[in-house]
């Protein structure tokens, strides 16, 4: 992405005054972003150096102009010993490398399926999507009622084919439920941005294929998935990203969440997220809460960078997609 | 946020009919329907059955037959005028998501026609660094968001809301930007040779000649604060509360502590309506909106 001369520039006649217009120019630019460096600054990055010094601080109070004191590493330190907070990444980790791959195979899989030729193909494609656009919390009560433990559609199903029907889902399965919840209410989203991928695809690599005399199977390993692989890529991304902020979900399905935000959520589907929230506004531990944060926004970063890293070797890179 | 890609995209996709070679591959073609629909019933079952259990008598469970006789559609009636105060929360909601909604698109879009058109030092890396913020995870932002806020006195206020409103939103500025970087250039030569500044241009040229993506970026970012939860459930007073927050906690048996589920579900797919209608109407609207541009690129 280098910065070319654009003609209109270029026509300008004297270099002063082209120098003096594009001083102009450049303080319009920032003036025109000025609405979103107003939010950022205030809202996002002022913030952000703040956690980490409250980081680094006793602060057990929203109020900051009481008995403040600097503590150095000791939030870190005893996050290190936090049993309860090692066991939130457990959860995490296992949360990530679960839903992530549900996310992707059953993204791929639907954009695959719509784009074998179906008929009423607009139907299906928002039959599909419909539960991305279902607020939250009413995904939460909708769960909540196919759970139920007399009288739910899941336990309806497990007793019609033979097993338990008065499954307590909310308590003794709080993961498994929060994984149908997240893939019912947004594989409709990649599923789009696959099937984008998919028509991206030059239908001649098909046609050549085929007079080759290559087979369906043969097409979508050698054509559709290289071809795929830099979408594939951009979901795993979003995924772990979507993954590591699920936060209102588990929430939202807690068992008597009227007592209080995540006061009652069980602790399998207490996430580092939920932890540190928890720290703060039920302990009322800021510092401690953001140490937590931090820990898990560094950990995450080398997971982001090792994903990236990985695509060097298998991520299919064409000159139209990288080139520039 | 990646609803604004996934909705354009969407209307992008449009089916493409192949050639197909006749009967042999009917069988296969009869099995792929049966596929489809069995799958796109999973995808539909959980939104019928809340359908379905908000019809149910309050007091007797969600058990008995799946569509349930007689249907108590009371149930509906006594969400939107029980105690509840359902009309209240609701103008909290529109509030919320006006204030969130409206300045955001216009200075997003005025934050993507900077980056497609103007030339600036830095611009290119500054817009690289807007990206990357939409990655900054919510556990690290939100505490001392929520602090700041605290310590600008605007706890249990609709300014955060406000903020957030003016200041835009990274993934829209991501959306305007592609989509005025395909906007023909001749226009604005046009404008400049009338001596229009940046400012007019965008007022009277891009932005009146955007309304697809502004509609686009409405129904995205409306449906995100019409369903939002932790910001309001944290920050705002019960009496300003959404009914995003309100919806999961408010339809309790004060006395015996356990959730009216019907009415609970009759209010929770109330809730959704707008957005639903939203999406639909945002449907056609994409593909006018992509059929215009198509013209014009």
């Amino acid at each position: 992405m280098a910065t070319a001369e654009t003609p209109r520039a270029a026509t300008a006649a004297l270099p002063r005054r082209r120098a003096s217009r594009r001083r102009r120019e450049t303080l319009a630019f920032y003036g025109f972003l000025s609405p979103w460096l107003f939010g950022f600054v205030l809202l996002t990055s002022v913030p952000l150096v703040l956690a980490f010094a409250m980081s680094l601080s006793n602060l057990t109070t929203v109020n900051l102009h009481t008995n403040l004191q600097y503590v150095g590493a000791d939030n870190y330190v005893r996050a290190y010993h936090d049993h309860e907070m090692w066991y939130a990444f457990e959860r995490t980790g296992i949360l990530i490398m679960t839903i992530v791959p549900l996310w992707l195979v059953t993204q791929l899989g639907l954009a695959l399926l719509l784009n074998a030729g179906l008929r009423f193909l607009g139907l299906w494609r928002t039959l599909f999507y419909i539960a991305v656009i279902v607020p939250v919390v009413a995904k939460a009560s909708i769960w909540k009622a196919m759970t139920d433990p007399d009288g739910g559609l899941l336990n309806r199903v497990l007793g019609a084919l033979g097993g338990s029907s008065n499954v307590s889902w909310l308590v003794d399965h709080s993961t498994a439920t929060l994984l149908m919840l997240l893939v019912w209410g947004s594989a409709g989203l990649g599923m789009l941005i696959f099937l984008a991928g998919l028509r991206g695809i030059p239908e001649e690599l098909y046609e050549v294929a085929r007079i080759d005399g290559a087979g369906a199977v043969r097409r979508f390993f050698t054509i559709t998935l290289p071809l795929l692989t830099p979408v594939i890529m951009f979901q795993l991304v979003w995924g772990l990203f979507g993954a590591a902020n699920v936060l209102i979900e588990p929430i939202l399905l807690s068992p008597g969440l009227q007592s209080g935000i995540g006061s009652t959520v069980p602790s399998e589907n207490t996430f580092v997220n939920l932890y540190a929230l928890q720290r703060i506004f039920s302990d009322g531990d800021f510092g401690y809460g953001a140490a937590i944060a931090w820990i898990f926004v560094l950990l995450l970063l080398l997971v982001t960078a090792l994903l990236f890293w990985s695509g060097r070797f298998w991520v299919f890179h064409t000159r139209e997609q990288y080139g520039k | 946020m990646t609803q604004g890609a996934v909705a354009a995209e969407a209307v992008r996709a449009r089916p493409r009919r192949r050639r197909r070679g006749a009967r042999k591959r009917l069988a296969g073609r009869t099995l792929l329907h049966v596929v489809v629909v069995v799958l796109a019933a999973v995808f539909v079952a959980p939104i019928l059955w809340g359908f379905f259990s908000s019809l149910r008598d309050v007091h007797a469970g969600l058990s008995g037959p799946v569509v349930p006789s007689p249907a108590h559609w009371d149930n509906y009636r006594y969400a939107w005028s029980g105690e509840f105060a359902f009309s209240h929360y609701l103008w909290n909601t529109a509030v919320l998501t006006f204030i969130g909604t409206a300045p955001a698109v216009l200075t997003s879009a005025l934050a993507g026609y900077a980056f497609a058109r103007m030339r600036a030092r830095g611009r290119n890396a500054f817009f690289i660094f807007v990206l990357a913020t939409t990655f900054i995870p919510f556990a690290v932002s939100f505490i001392p968001t929520f602090w700041v806020i605290v310590e600008l006195g605007m706890y249990s206020t609709r300014w955060p809301w406000v903020i957030w409103g003016i200041s835009g939103n990274a993934f829209l500025i991501f959306l305007f930007r592609q989509f005025y970087a395909s906007f023909p250039t001749e226009l604005d030569d046009a404008a400049a040779i009338d001596g229009a500044g940046h400012l007019r241009t965008f007022l009277q040229i891009y932005l009146p000649n955007s309304i697809g993506p502004l509609a686009v970026a409405i129904v995205i970012l409306g449906t995100g604060w019409w369903g939002e939860y932790i910001y309001a459930a944290l920050l705002l007073p019960d009496r300003l509360l959404p009914l995003g927050v309100k919806v999961a906690t408010g339809y309790y048996d004060p006395a015996q502590q356990f959730a009216l589920v019907p009415i609970q579900l009759a209010g929770s797919l109330l809730f959704t309506i707008p957005p639903l209608l939203a999406f639909f109407a945002l449907q056609k609207r994409l593909a006018r909106g992509i059929v215009t541009t198509g013209l014009k690129g």
